[in-house]
This record gives C-alpha cells, sequence and structure tokens, in this order.
C-alpha cells in the first residue's frame, strides 16, 4: 500500500516527520483513519490519542494530543498539535492538570460558545481518564 | 605629572570592569544556544501553519463572510502596534533599533491623522516608547520573570489582542520584532498580524500549486475551524516573534559585550604604557635630583 509523508508538530518542537501508512485521528467530530491519497481534508482535534502506523503490520506509536488541527493535501499530512505527550509517559496527573487548565478558562470566559466548547473537552479528557 | 596613584586605580576599575562584560558576555553566549535551538525548532510549526493558512486563502472563495480577523474590518482608522524588546538593557543596539522602527512607524501613522495604540512587551521599549508617546500604550507586558518562552506565554498575549480587536479597539495590528539572522545581525521587522497579509511569504517554502488548488473538506464546518484556527495563527505569529527576538537579544549581547572586553583590553593596555613611563620618569627625576645633589657639594 502506497505512503504518506507525515509532519507532527508541536509548537515547541517537531515531533515526528516520516513516510507512514496509516494515521488515526481523533478528529472533533469523531476519530477518523486517514490512508495514503485522502481526499484534502481540514479538521480541528479534540483530546484524544493519535496512532501512527508505519507499517501496518507493526504496532502503532501514540501520542497523546490537547488541541490542534490536521491538514491533509496531495499526501501530505500536517498534524497541529498544541500538546503532545506520548502514551507511555502519560500519567493520570498530566489529565488532571488538562482538566484544570480548560475549567479555569470556562471559568474565566463570557463567550456561551466558548464554554460550551470547552465543557465538551472537559468531558472528553475526563473520558479518558476513566478509560485509563 | 599624573599621580601614580591614581593611575593603578583607573587600571584596576577598568580591568574590574572587563572581568563583567566578559563574564556576561560568556552567559549571553549559553543563553544563545538555548534561545538559537528554541527559535529553531518552532520554525517548522510555524512553517506549517502558514502553509496552511495559505492554502486556506487560496481555496477560499472571496466571498463577504470571511472572517474579519483574517480580512480585516475594513477599516483602517485605529492601528495597534505590538513592540516586543527586551526586558534588560545592555545590549548593544538591539532595543533601541526595534523601538526606531516602530517610531518611525508611529510618527508616519499620526501624520496620516490615524489613531495609534501602543502594546508593550518588555521593559526596555517601554521605558524608551514612553518618553515621547505615553498616552499612547495601552498595555505593558513584562516577560522579565519568564525563563525561556514558552507558547502559553504568547497565548496570553494572543488572546489578549485577539479580545481587543472583537471589541472593535483598533483595525490593524501589528507586531515589532528583530529577527534573528546570525549572531552578528538582527533585523528589526514589522509583521502585520491582522488583517492577515495574501502575500504569506513562507520563507523559501512555498506550498506546492497541488495543494494549494485543492478543494478542502472542512471538519466541522469551515466557520468553526477558522474560527479556531485564526486566533493559533496569531498566537504562533507572536510566539515565534517572542522567540527570534530572545535570541536575538543574546546575540546582540554577546556581540556587544565582546565588544567591551575588547575595548577594555585597549584601554588596559594604554593604562600600563601610562603607568609604566611614569613611573620611569619618576626615577629618572629622583636620580638627578640625587645625583645634581651630590655634584653640588
Amino acid at each position: 500500500m502506497g505512503k504518506l509523508k507525515l509532519d507532527f508538530v508541536t509548537p515547541e518542537r517537531l515531533l515526528y516527520s516520516k513516510d507512514v501508512e496509516q494515521v488515526i485521528v481523533p478528529g472533533s467530530e469523531g476519530e477518523f483513519t486517514i490512508l495514503s491519497d485522502h481526499s484534502p481534508i481540514i479538521s480541528s482535534l479534540k483530546p484524544g490519542y493519535i496512532k501512527i502506523y508505519e507499517d501496518l503490520s507493526d504496532e502503532p506509536t501514540i501520542y497523546f494530543v490537547t488541541d490542534g488541527f490536521v491538514d491533509m493535501a496531495s499526501n501530505q499530512l500536517t498534524i497541529l498539535a498544541q500538546s503532545a505527550i506520548e502514551k507511555g509517559q502519560l500519567t493520570a496527573k498530566n489529565l488532571e492538570d488538562i482538566v484544570n487548565t480548560y475549567q479555569g478558562e470556562a471559568d474565566n470566559t463570557e463567550n456561551e460558545a466558548k464554554k460550551n466548547k470547552l465543557n465538551l473537552k472537559i468531558d472528553t479528557v475526563k473520558a479518558l481518564q476513566v478509560e485509563a | 605629572m599624573p599621580n601614580l596613584k591614581e593611575l593603578k586605580n583607573r587600571q584596576v576599575s577598568v580591568k574590574a570592569t572587563q572581568k563583567i562584560t566578559r563574564a556576561m558576555q560568556m552567559v549571553a553566549a549559553a543563553k544563545l544556544n538555548k534561545a538559537q535551538e528554541s527559535a529553531q525548532s518552532a520554525r517548522p510549526y510555524a512553517r506549517k501553519i502558514s502553509i496552511v493558512m495559505a492554502n486556506l486563502l487560496s481555496s477560499m472563495d472571496s466571498s463577504s463572510n470571511a472572517p474579519e480577523l483574517m480580512v480585516g474590518n475594513g477599516k483602517s482608522d485605529t492601528y495597534l502596534l505590538v513592540v516586543a524588546t527586551a526586558d534588560r538593557g545592555l545590549c548593544g543596539a538591539f532595543n533601541s533599533n526595534i523601538v526606531k522602527l516602530a517610531t518611525l512607524e508611529i510618527n508616519e501613522l499620526i501624520k496620516q491623522g490615524k489613531q495609534v495604540k501602543i502594546i508593550c512587551i518588555g521593559k526596555k521599549g517601554y521605558d524608551l516608547i514612553r518618553r515621547s508617546h505615553e498616552e499612547k500604550i495601552i498595555d505593558f507586558i513584562s516577560l522579565k520573570e519568564v525563563k525561556s518562552i514558552a507558547y502559553s506565554d504568547a497565548e496570553g498575549i494572543g488572546n489578549n489582542i485577539v479580545a481587543r480587536f472583537e471589541q472593535g479597539e483598533f483595525d490593524i495590528c501589528k507586531l515589532y520584532y528583530s529577527s534573528f539572522k546570525s549572531v552578528i545581525s538582527q533585523i528589526p521587522h514589522a509583521q502585520q498580524l491582522i488583517p492577515l497579509p495574501i502575500d504569506n511569504e513562507i520563507d523559501g517554502d512555498e506550498p506546492d500549486t497541488n495543494s494549494s488548488l485543492a478543494i478542502y473538506d472542512y471538519e466541522p464546518e469551515e466557520s468553526d475551524v477558522m474560527e479556531d484556527l485564526l486566533p493559533l495563527n496569531l498566537n504562533i505569529q507572536v510566539f515565534q516573534g517572542l522567540l527570534e527576538n530572545a535570541a536575538s537579544e543574546q546575540g546582540s549581547r554577546m556581540s556587544a559585550m565582546d565588544n567591551a572586553t575588547r575595548n577594555a583590553g585597549e584601554m588596559i593596555n594604554k593604562l600600563t604604557l601610562q603607568y609604566n613611563r611614569t613611573r620611569q620618569a619618576i626615577i629618572t627625576k629622583e636620580l638627578i635630583e640625587i645625583i645634581s645633589g651630590a655634584e653640588a657639594l
């Protein structure tokens, strides 16, 4: 199967830049899988796991991301994440901190739409907490 | 004839100064390494996001419902200038170069009858601008407590700018900072943040024509994505600016302190020479006195 070029970046650094076969991303409308020759798409992300399959027969590399975007165009997939933690290094404390930050932001904002969005994120992270 | 004691004192004090400048140079060199590294590692993200933005811009029909953060609100009466400088001095012309560029723009805008508002980041720029344009400064942010700039610092500043824009406080926003070219060359730079400049220069890495012509699927709606992506882009531009600024500051300080150390060295040489000559002259004079005294007997 064909490969696609993945660039996975956070504001602090370039995390991952390789040719991969398949990537599963937590889109804000639901998780979806990107294979090579995917049609052009821009999607925002919700907190969740990004699973990178360099080879479909191998175990995926998994990162936890909080926020961000994916951009797929002509076999170039770009993941722009606000923050990313490798799954092995993710602790319950991390998740709790993230919930607290969102909660703080939600308490401070007047904007209803923004508040709803943040509450949605809090719920997603809490669901992950239960899972973990 | 200069006093020997006085000369010795001056020599000692210049030596002390040289020790300080040398230490500062070494500290700046160490900090520069770190700052340069983080500026460089942040570049991929900034570049990627500008490619995504460029793709978006070209694939979007020029409809009138484009978000104001991107195309502006159609007015250009009030300008917001965000001037980012250092919190510390002793770094050559770094601060004054940025302020000079900003002041030129301020005066030009005033001449055109525009309203100008200023946000200062960093104490040195604030002190300089305050002298001439105090009433225009609406905010002052100090990053003195911040050891190395994190994304969250830029996020705070970016959100502040967006909130002010949404309240209609200004129409056009520009960021002033110094871009880091090399240790000896830092170029003060103005970057427009709002509205988004259309001819988005992406340093040498043009988006390939294939992808820029692509028609995107948006998930969720285009407007929702835009609503998130635009402030993010702005934050990233601020972040990148701050990192470049931090690296430039250290680079500038390093070369300024290197110069100072060298100048101090020259001065010490001169003073030593003068000291020795004076000492010699005094000895000669004393000898002559003794000899002519003996001859008189």
